[in-house]
């Protein structure tokens, strides 16, 4: 049996008001309810999570799988990942909590599990962008109002020059290339650090409006 | 004063002002970029304190605070354009009791970045100050009796007065008003002295944090001081921007078939059991996202999973899921799927996907849009690819719930606002696939919907309006207590037997044949019902009146979101007679409508508001919480409840349960496919 309660005002006060509700039961309604409850909760108490902390390299190889991870600066999150799966190029990576990013020939190309997410794309590879070749990029976000929205960018790609990085206590020889895209809505600006082999090892990628940017880091590769 | 500017498409808008004696709610709807409509609640106190009644008070005199509901209409003919100004022509209280009936003609300019125009002329209400002359005639009296009626040859008649303004917007935030207002409150200033008008000049100044709030302060008329809070909905948006919810599994793709060709074998089809391995993978992938398996059928190239969807708002979203469980699942030889969501045990449509397009298209730049023209909607009916077979632990289901609910009686002249907290225990067994026995008790905890001492004055039978009797002897009882068959006739059809305890004020039998082509935007229904009302205490007893009533009922989507339905029969007064209700349904669920029933009762019959009349909405919980619900807050608003054009309230009307998965409902949030 699940029960919950409606946690609107702190508990305390609501045993005092004798307004102490509680709903019962495995019928969806009841789930709807608890949705209901914790959102309004969450209004009333936001919720405080503590971020995913920061692990090391030995911590992380104790997992013994392929790692990336990325933070996204603008909301304080850190999401560890690994890959679950495979199409053609496109390989998707998820967190433990079904938060999933996929990346088209090493460059960000969707997301799953996100308020707002990149739910379709046109991109570069990874091997265009370090030859400096402009062009033209577009996604399809998915957020408020349950309809793919799309924009169109025209990107302009530098190649800034080769630079070592540290990803994890551990350093790697890259070229650092910068594409500056613009569209109707707006600039962004994504950064990639990448090595000869057209390897990224490093990159600070576009999200959304809502989320900003994301800084992935590959630990351990595939 | 009114303005000749609109709210954006769609925007709900809820008000809230008052000043001296004089306040107003008013609920306002964009139904069309050009046309909007409002419902209003005024209340004016101290109504009867200075015409030296008391303690002896009479009819309308009787009151000493004086409630009135009106309905407001609204067109903008002209847009703003570079010299043109923006110009709209509304009626205010249209079919009222006429004490507050106004018509006006309105321009509106924007001369400058951040200062606003507006000039206008008004009739009724609005031509009392400063006329100018009745420049289309005289306007005849209005009998206020029971109001409600539409009173068109009124409109725009009798004096004539301009009424003007300007507004500049300080900054973002800021905005300061000045007005002169054509309404003289001749009731409300004259005889009844409720407040003092000394000015047509109103002062004000407003705050605004963004577009869902504005607040302001005014002084009005030179003697009173005013407050106004408006908030802003807009159904369009989830109100929590994202969707609180996990990722799908990411689709599997299979591997090429000259690299293994064995793993397209058909030979596992003949192997036995292997259905209710499929069914128990299916569901492990599944249970996260709310979704049953009921069944699944397959030959060796295609296989049809029937589900039940106890979550996604979306059935897009749904059919999205399921499809990658299906990907990820089923053998490689299986080149079709085919998604039949199950309402009520009825399997309804069947959307065909070809596993191809789903492991090609996952991340394409045209995935959303390309999945949609590819995949294939179609009745459920008279298609299983080899046998079905049930999910073994799927039937008989219980489930049950104990929770509390609002309830809430709006527009009492004594109380206008009333409101129960009560706790309902329900519970429900489907036995058989679309054999559903459900029930329901409530008990009210605390409120005051019971202290209304308004008792029915109906010379109807008193269908509805011995409701309070029911609230009053029945605080606990048997809200519902019904055994149900949903079931598919043929190709298109739809079919639903409810009988028992329908509803609180009847049981009965209820029966329902609809017709709904997956991709046809009409449906036509037929409903039959025969009941008897109920005791007042809820129990088990019934009381003498019994009555046969039943529609013909016509559903229409125009597309873009707007429906029409018509009912026309014979309603729970035994009267006969025709609903029309027009709704503006949004793609994530929210629903703003308007109804209107019109039978063979006379207006004297019906009694106040001289016919049934309102507005319905529906506010899906997803929009709210951002996650996902198949669950929804329907609401319904009347200015009165009376016994004529009354409908019995039955569980399980068969059209809205349809719909959703049909063509329609599936395109409506189609972005969440691939979410």
């Amino acid at each position: 049996m699940t029960c919950f309660s409606f946690r609107v005002l702190p508990a305390g006060l609501l045993v005092v008001s004798g307004m102490l509700l509680v709903a019962c039961g495995n019928s969806d309604e009841v789930q709807a309810q608890k949705a209901l409850a914790k959102s309004l909760s969450s209004f009333v108490m936001p919720a405080t999570s503590a971020p995913v902390p920061a692990l090391s390299r030995a911590e992380l190889a104790q997992f013994n799988t392929p790692m990336i991870v990325a933070e996204v600066p603008e909301k304080a999150l850190r999401f560890y990942m690994a890959p679950v799966a495979e199409n053609g190029a496109v390989v998707t990576w998820s967190t433990s909590n079904d938060i999933t990013f996929s990346f088209r020939s090493d460059v960000l190309a969707a997301t799953r599990g996100l308020a707002v997410d990149v739910i379709e794309s046109s991109t570069p590879s990874a091997r265009a962008l370090l030859s400096g070749q402009s062009g033209q990029r577009s996604a399809g976000y998915l957020g408020a109002t349950d309809q793919i929205s799309k924009v169109s960018y025209d990107c302009s790609v530098t190649v800034v020059g080769p630079m070592m990085i540290t990803v994890l206590e551990k350093q790697h020889l890259t070229t650092k290339v910068q594409e500056s895209c613009v569209a109707d809505g707006g600039k962004i600006v994504n950064e990639y650090w990448i090595e000869a082999d057209g390897k990224v090892r490093k990159s600070k990628e576009f999200l959304s409006d809502d989320l900003g940017y994301a800084v992935i880091e590959r630990i351990f590769d595939r | 004063m009114p303005s000749a500017e609109s709210q954006p498409d769609g925007a709900l808008t809820f008000s809230t002002t008052h000043f001296g004696p004089v306040s107003r709610t008013t609920l306002s709807f964009q139904i069309t970029p050009r046309l909007s409509g409002s419902f209003r609640y005024v209340g004016i106190r101290d109504w009867n304190l200075n015409i030296g009644c008391r303690p002896a008070c009479v009819g309308t005199d009787a009151f000493e605070t004086y409630y009135d509901r009106s309905f407001d209409l609204r067109f903008r003919v002209l847009d703003e354009g570079r010299y043109l100004p923006a110009v709209t022509i509304g009626l205010q209280d249209l079919a009222g009791t006429g004490l507050f009936a106004g018509e006006f003609v309105v321009a509106t300019k924007n001369v400058a970045p951040n200062l606003k125009v507006t000039a206008g002329l008004g009739w009724g209400r609005l031509g009392t100050e400063g006329s100018i002359g009745a420049p289309f005639g005289q306007r005849p009296a209005v009998n206020i009796g029971r109001g409600g009626d539409f009173n068109p040859n009124q409109w725009f008649r009798g004096p004539a007065a301009p009424f003007g303004g300007v507004e500049w917007a300080v900054n973002d935030n800021w905005t300061v008003k000045a007005e002169y207002s054509s309404d003289a409150y001749i009731e409300e200033v004259g005889r009844r002295a409720t407040f003092d008008r000394q000015s047509p000049f109103n002062f004000g100044v407003e705050y605004q944090n963004g577009p869902g709030m504005r607040l302001g302060a005014y002084v009005m008329h030179g003697s009173e001081v005013g407050l106004a809070a408006h908030f802003l909905f807009n159904p369009k948006e989830r109100s929590t921007r994202g969707l609180n919810d996990g990722a799908p599994d990411p689709v599997i793709v299979r591997p090429s078939r000259t690299a293994d060709p064995e793993a397209f074998d058909r030979g596992w089809v003949a192997q036995s059991g292997a259905a209710e391995i499929l069914i128990g993978n299916l569901n492990r992938r599944l249970q996260d996202d709310g979704i049953e398996v009921d069944g699944i059928a397959y030959d060796g190239a295609t296989a049809q999973v029937r589900v039940t969807n106890r979550r996604y708002d979306s059935e897009a979203q749904m059919a999205g899921r399921v499809a990658r469980a299906m990907a990820n699942v089923l053998p490689a030889s299986i080149e079709k799927f085919e998604i039949v969501p199950v309402y009520n045990g009825m399997p309804s449509s069947r959307f065909i996907v070809q596993r191809g397009d789903l492991e090609g298209l996952e991340f394409a730049p045209g995935a959303t849009a390309g999945m949609l023209s590819r995949i294939i909607v179609a009745d459920a009916v008279g298609s299983v690819p080899g046998t079905l077979t049930i999910a073994e632990d799927r039937y008989p289901r219980f489930r049950w719930s104990l929770a509390p609910f609002l309830k809430t009686s709006l527009f009492d002249p004594d109380q206008p606002l009333r409101a129960d907290l009560a706790l309902r225990l329900a519970g429900s067994v489907e036995a058989a696939p679309g054999l559903v026995f459900s029930g329901s008790l409530t008990k009210t905890l605390v409120g005051n919907i019971s202290d209304s001492r308004r008792l029915s004055n109906s010379v109807l039978p008193r269908v509805r309006t011995d409701g309070i009797l029911y609230d009053q002897q029945g605080d606990f009882g048997i809200e519902t207590l019904t055994g149900a068959w949903y079931f598919r006739p043929g190709k298109n059809l739809y079919g639903r037997v409810t009988a028992g305890y329908l509803e609180s004020m009847f049981a009965g039998v209820s029966s329902e044949i609809l017709w709904k082509p997956v991709d046809s935007p009409l449906a036509l229904g037929v409903e039959i019902n025969h009941v008897k009302q109920r005791d007042y205490d809820r129990g088990f007893g019934l009381r003498d009146y019994s009555v046969t009533t039943g529609h013909l009922s016509a559903y229409y989507t125009f597309g873009e979101g707007y429906l029409a339905q018509v009912d026309v029969g014979r309603y729970l007064a035994g009267d006969v007679g025709a609903t029309l209700t027009l709704t503006r349904e949004f793609e994530n669920g929210w629903r703003v409508g308007a109804f209107a029933t019109k039978t063979d009762v006379s207006a004297a019959d019906f009694g106040e508001g001289s016919f049934d009349k309102g507005i319905n909405l529906t506010i899906p919980l997803t929009w709210g919480t951002g996650t996902p619900s198949t669950q929804s807050f329907p609401m319904v608003l009347r200015p009165i409840q009376r016994d004529g054009g009354a409908r019995l309230s039955v569980n399980g009307r068969l059209y809205e349960s349809v719909r959703g998965v049909h063509a329609d409902g599936l395109e409506d949030q189609w972005g969440r496919f691939w979410r």
